[in-house]
């Protein structure tokens, strides 16, 4: 054997920098960009809603019932006499802040237990499937009315009830994820160097399932918003006067049935362009990171 | 003062399909400080089971008998922090090093991450030492290959960085788990050249796992080969050649290409090789042995101490020096 060259010329292989596990937007196409302006605005408008706003939710007139639109008054008035395009503004606030604590507190929920399943396996992993596949069996809905009938109805409530309620869903996606990644040569490497489990789920395994993450959190906003909209229609989320969208469908029915279904329409419409939105650009980021695990 | 590592007795079972399937035979082994012992064998000998073992690596549901002793503590019974601490008295050179990396991190990050986490050396300084190791490797730009990520560097250089960070940690004992088979002829060399050298100058302990007989003798001071599960020879990598005591390694050594030979053919041990599960209650290579007895399908033959090396055949002593095998005789 010959002795050591130590400076031997060493080939670079340039190939084009890897998108897995990079939360952005790379390889979803046209739908994908769109669908994220869509609703990064309707962040904005979240955000900024009750700076934008020309009147307030309370600036009630029944004189103005139902009343088309006018100059300063682009929608017209609710069948309460309140300005439309204001209460849709101010929605917009509890409409996306109810699903973000859904999507939060159910990935937080989900992820702990499917890198504990998939980490630990064996008899920890069997008692926890159990556990989740009885939580399958619990509507969402219903669980979240439960919740508001114990704990009284509030955004937070069905909020939280919702998120237990969609924590097997996730868990059980994440779990075969995190147990392929778990399976991989480079975790029994960073295992031999004497790193603490905790430290290598949370600096190599969860990221590299965050492409899933991120996927699975737009899908399961989509689902989330419907159903919390659903919930606060039959009065158990958001309390009115509070402005919602699920508050607004419900309050508007009078007016359907009146001729004037301009406010139900439009925080429908609201609702509907906010879940095809998300529910694309999910259903993108999830073939994405689909392709890029094969 | 005790070995650095003593393997006594060690066999394990792994869950194939349900069933439990012996995969280590009683394994015992020894390797003292700044020693490098080689382990040789065909696939599914044992070989890596062996290191694994070591590093405590083996999958889940693994039944493990027999004890490893590392510095005189018991590593088969090691949990929690007592493990992590253990293991970062040893360190691992994996045969792909592309599947043995993070391939999201860059290169900067997979070096330093022990110093930093482990050790609480800071980045800066962790970062120093790593492009000093790395230097030290065969890497010149060290600064630019940290940002880089797995997918950027060729094998032979990954293979680099990887013993780069074996070193970092400065071991006692490296486990290298055929560290070069899945480079090209030229890399090796040089990566094993590399190895040994770093190996020496540090006074570090190695076990160098292979299927190259050769490169075991190149670079091992002993050599342990490996059968079924079960050692069945262990000597001085020079003794290997000129006075096999095993029937197993004679044929080995015979059956080595030889770039003066004219043969047509090269020389081949007839039958299959036998996996650990599939032994027999006698010696395992009594069936394509040119030696073997009716005794010797009877007993499984124990280690035994033979001059300065030790070997597992019943014949041992009786058919010392006569084992020097040319290729017709096998």
């Amino acid at each position: 054997m010959s002795a050591m060259p130590s400076t031997t010329p060493l080939e670079t292989v340039d190939r084009e920098p890897s998108v897995r596990g990079v939360p952005g937007l790379r390889g979803t196409g046209i739908v994908g960009h769109v669908s994220a302006v869509i609703l990064l605005l309707a962040v904005v408008i979240a955000v900024i809603g009750p700076l934008i706003a020309p009147y307030s939710a309370t600036e009630i007139s029944l004189s103005n019932s139902f009343v088309g639109p006018t100059g300063d008054h682009y929608l017209g008035f609710t069948g309460q006499g309140a300005d439309l395009f204001s209460l849709l503004l101010l929605g917009a606030r509890s409409s996306i802040l109810g699903p973000v604590i859904v999507v939060v507190a159910a990935m937080l929920l989900g992820v702990v237990v499917a890198i504990i399943s998939a980490w630990r396996g064996g008899i920890v992993d069997q008692v926890l499937s159990v556990v989740m596949d009885v939580l399958f069996a619990f509507p969402g809905i219903l669980l979240a009315i439960l919740a508001s009938a114990v704990f009284g109805p509030s955004l937070q409530t069905a909020a939280i009830a919702l998120a237990i309620a969609y924590s097997p869903y996730i868990a059980r996606v994440l779990r075969s994820a995190a147990m392929r990644e778990r399976s991989q040569p480079y975790i029994s490497a960073l295992e031999v160097q004497g790193f603490r489990s905790w430290l290598i789920c949370l600096r190599h395994l969860i990221p590299n399932i965050s492409g899933l993450i991120v996927a699975q959190s737009t899908i399961l906003f989509g689902y989330a918003m419907v159903d919390l909209a659903a919930i606060s229609y039959i009065g158990l989320g958001v309390q009115p006067p509070q402005p919602d969208w699920g508050v607004m469908v419900a309050q508007g029915q009078a007016g359907v049935l009146q001729g004037y279904p301009a406010e139900s329409l439009s925080a429908g419409l609201c609702i509907i362009i906010v879940v095809v939105a998300v529910n694309l650009l999910g259903e993108r980021l999830n073939a994405r990171s689909e392709a890029i695990t094969r | 003062m005790s070995s650095l590592v003593e393997i006594a007795g060690l066999e394990v079972d792994l869950p194939v399909q349900g069933a439990m399937r012996h995969v280590l035979l009683g394994t015992s082994l020894r390797i003292e400080r700044g020693e490098s012992v080689g382990l040789v064998g065909e696939s599914g000998s044992g070989k890596s089971m062996t290191a694994r073992s070591i590093a405590r690596l083996l999958p889940d549901g693994a039944d493990v008998r027999g004890s490893i002793l590392f510095d005189g503590t018991e590593v088969t019974t090691l949990r929690g922090s007592e493990l992590r601490a253990y293991r970062r008295r040893i360190a691992m050179v994996f045969q792909d090093p592309r599947a043995h990396i993070n391939p999201v991190r860059s290169i900067g990050d997979f070096l330093t991450e022990e110093l930093r986490t482990n050790a609480g050396v800071p980045r800066k300084e962790a970062e120093r030492r790593a492009i000093e190791l790395l230097d030290v490797v065969g890497i010149a730009d060290g600064a630019r290959r940290l940002k880089q990520h797995p997918h950027e560097l060729s094998g032979g250089l990954l293979q680099r960085v990887m013993i780069a960070s074996a070193l970092l940690s400065e071991p006692e004992l490296l486990l290298a788990d055929e560290p070069t088979t899945a480079l090209d002829v030229t890399t090796q060399s040089d990566v094993m050249a590399l190895l040994d050298e770093l190996r020496r100058e540090r006074g570090l302990a190695m076990l160098f796992i292979t299927h190259d007989l050769e490169l075991a003798g190149a670079v091992c001071d002993r050599t342990a080969v490996m059968y079924a599960g079960q050692i069945v020879e262990e000597q001085e990598s020079d003794a290997l050649y000129t006075d096999p005591l095993h029937p197993y390694t004679a044929a080995l050594v015979a059956a080595r290409p030889d770039i003066e030979s004219t043969a047509a053919r090269l020389a081949a041990i007839p039958g299959r090789p036998l996996s650990a599960f599939e032994a027999p209650a006698g010696c395992a290579f009594a069936d394509r042995c040119p030696f073997a007895e009716d005794a010797c399908r009877a007993e499984r033959p124990a280690l035994e101490q033979v001059d300065a090396g030790s070997v597992r055949c019943l014949r041992a002593r009786a058919l010392r020096g006569r084992l020097h095998l040319t290729s017709a005789d096998v």
